[in-house]
């Protein structure tokens, strides 16, 4: 009895909350207000079969996974059966043992497949096909009929990867961080000193490949920073953090590659690249994503504790603007065109507009 | 008198510090170093038993752990991990462990509980997955080197052996009408699992090939590291594709097969020392 109780307090205040959400925009500031447009449901959505495939974004929203529009038109939602790698035009599902993979586009329809011994990704694009060993001893990059482009295996297990269009990152458990051109050969390799324990727990690269950060060590932990200059890369940025994460962290460039945006105990540190600075979010739970709005110079984080997800939107001088917060799981972030957000909350997905006033 | 207690005081020491223990109570090993995995080499042990609670094969420290519902950037096929940094700069991996059954913290004895065998990530049944990298020396071990030996009475099983002579592959006892020849030979040899009384095949220790008393060549999976790129049995070139021609059959050298009688002898042995060793006739016809 009390069990229900609790449970229908739960509903309750998710839908107050959805209310709340939808019903009154909120001011967030002299600069941006946070518009939501829709709310839908995702398990009981009977998917459109016609539509544009243009405009179609991916979604994801607990183990649903699938494809909606601007509108909030669902065109697929399935369930994930192990691991789901999806981009806006493609996607793979595929259940921990399997041998054969299949690509099909937003509609469902089968594209490709091939066979591999490891778990297949993409990149964010859907233009990088790559496969990772599942003893994370090596990674291979793959044309979408599973032909090998390059391989590359470690004695080291890969603890974080990062990869964008021509660049991949890699982290290692003995402390190396490699940098791999599109090819697979290793353009600059750093293992740091100064930790008792070297080992890299989390990478990122910037949108134009030019910058690239760690997460590197165990007592002390650091962030650092590295920068492309005339073609190669060196360390231009070093600095101790508070944490000492024993698992892989979350760490985003945002605002042109100006700034950095690194997982901490309590929140997020904003990290401004030219001049060092370093400032300090405080979220509540563990942060689940980091989503940068780059004209905006606003980051949109979801965080979760004791199933309870947290929505925050900050500044780059680590303010929050606007907050929210709802039962259960939350996440990934979505951004598009720089002001949309499209977010999985409690087996639906949501959109915010983020405008300027 | 003084002398001898210091030494002993430092064997006391060297062996609690450096010496491993068995992760599980009731050991069975099902699966052995430097198996196939279709294409490329199996890089530790698997251990059955059940959900049995897996312990450090030493004292150490948690310096990486992943379970399921955590952010990762790849997909895991390690499933709940654990990594323990040891004395040495040893560092051992626990995989597939059961959701929600890892020890959080940052130091565990080796009498604490790490975890429980599971069935996460890339498995095909409750088992953990025991892989060992050596910093120091940049390699992956095989955790039997390093683990105190379990009794093990089974050799090794020789197969099938073939001579591959340029594309072409016979069994060596079906071999007639070859000229004088380069052939490479192929062995198909397994260990056997100690504990069932049905065909359960493991990767024998050291595969050897003889050639008129001398040794030609050598297959061992001691430890494995990295060559341009490419994982490869230590203090060797080879790769997973120089050694397996498929799961169970492995590639050793070539031998010249001249007029007359050729003999060589094959010796395959598994990691408690048990060995089998058959030899091999060959005859070459005259050269019209």
């Amino acid at each position: 009895m009390k069990k229900k109780k609790k449970k229908h307090i739960g509903i309750l205040s998710f839908i107050i909350g959805i209310v709340i959400i939808v019903f009154f925009a909120v001011p967030t500031g002299k600069e941006n207000v946070v518009k939501p447009l829709w709310y839908n449901s995702v398990t009981k959505a009977e998917p459109l079969k016609n539509g544009q495939a243009e405009g179609r974004i991916w979604y994801r929203s607990g183990n649903i996974y699938g494809y909606t529009d601007l509108e909030g038109n669902i065109y697929l939602s399935e369930k994930s059966s192990f691991f789901t790698s999806i981009t806006d035009s493609v996607y793979m599902d595929y259940s921990k043992v399997s041998e054969k993979f299949y690509i099909k586009n937003s509609d469902g329809i089968l594209l490709d497949g091939f066979k591999a011994t490891g778990y297949p990704f993409f990149d964010k694009t859907g233009k990088r096909l790559l496969v990772v060993k599942t003893d994370l001893s090596g990674i291979s990059e793959i044309t979408r009929n599973g032909q090998p482009k390059w391989k590359r295996d470690f004695i080291s297990t890969i603890t974080t990867v990062s990869v964008s269009k021509k660049l991949m990152v890699l982290g290692l458990l003995d402390g190396n961080m490699l940098i791999l051109d599109e090819k697979g050969e290793i353009i600059y390799q750093f293992k740091p000193g100064g930790s008792k324990i070297p080992i890299i727990v989390g990478t990122a690269i910037s949108d134009n490949e030019n910058t690239v950060a760690c997460i590197f060590g165990l007592e002390p932990q650091n962030i650092l920073i590295f920068k492309r200059e005339n073609g190669n890369f060196a360390l231009m940025f070093s600095k101790k953090t508070d944490t000492n994460f024993r698992r892989e962290t979350l760490l985003k460039f945002g605002w042109n590659g100006d700034f950095l945006l690194a997982e901490d105990y309590h929140g997020v540190d904003i990290v401004d690249i030219l001049s060092g600075k370093l400032v300090r979010t405080k979220l509540k739970g563990e942060i689940r994503d980091i989503s940068v709005l780059n004209n905006r110079m606003i980051a949109v984080i979801v965080s979760e504790l004791n199933n309870r997800s947290y929505f925050d939107i900050v500044n780059q001088y680590g303010a929050t603007i606007f907050h929210t917060e709802f039962n259960g799981s939350a996440g990934p972030i979505r951004e598009i065109k720089n002001h949309i957000i499209i977010i999985g909350i409690h087996g639906g997905i949501m959109r915010l507009d983020i405008e300027g006033v | 008198m003084k002398k001898l207690t210091v030494s002993l005081v430092f064997l006391f020491l060297a062996v609690s510090l450096f010496s491993f223990d068995w992760p599980v109570k009731h050991i069975i090993v099902t699966s052995t170093f430097g198996e196939s995995r279709g294409d490329h080499f199996h890089t530790g042990i698997d251990l059955g038993g059940g959900a049995q609670t897996v312990y450090p094969i030493s004292d150490g420290e948690v310096i990486f752990e992943h379970t399921s519902g955590q952010y990762s950037s790849i997909p895991i096929g390690l499933g709940n991990f654990v990594v323990l940094q040891h004395k040495g700069n040893i560092r051992s991996i626990y995989c597939h462990l059961k959701d929600n059954s890892i020890k959080v913290g940052t130091s565990v004895l080796r009498n604490e509980k790490l975890g429980v065998i599971g069935d996460t990530g890339h498995s095909f049944g409750k088992h953990l997955h025991l892989s060992i990298i050596d910093l120091e020396t940049h390699s992956i071990l095989n955790p039997l080197s390093l683990l105190p030996q379990v009794p093990d009475s089974q050799p090794p099983i020789i197969k099938n052996v073939f001579l591959k002579i340029g594309d072409k592959i016979e069994k060596v006892s079906h071999i007639k009408n070859v000229k004088p020849s380069r052939a490479q030979i192929l062995v198909e040899t397994y260990d056997l699992r100690e504990d069932v009384s049905f065909i359960w095949k493991l990767a024998p220790y050291v595969i050897i090939l003889y050639e008129n008393g001398a040794e030609l060549g050598r297959i061992t999976f001691n430890s494995i590291t990295e060559h341009t790129g490419k994982l490869v049995l230590n203090g060797t070139d080879k790769s997973f594709n120089d050694v397996y021609k498929s799961d169970w059959t492995y590639k050793l050298n070539f031998i010249e097969l001249l007029e007359g009688e050729n003999h060589f002898l094959i010796v395959v042995k598994d990691f408690a020392g048990n060995e089998t060793m058959r030899d091999y006739f060959v005859k070459i016809g005259k050269v019209k």
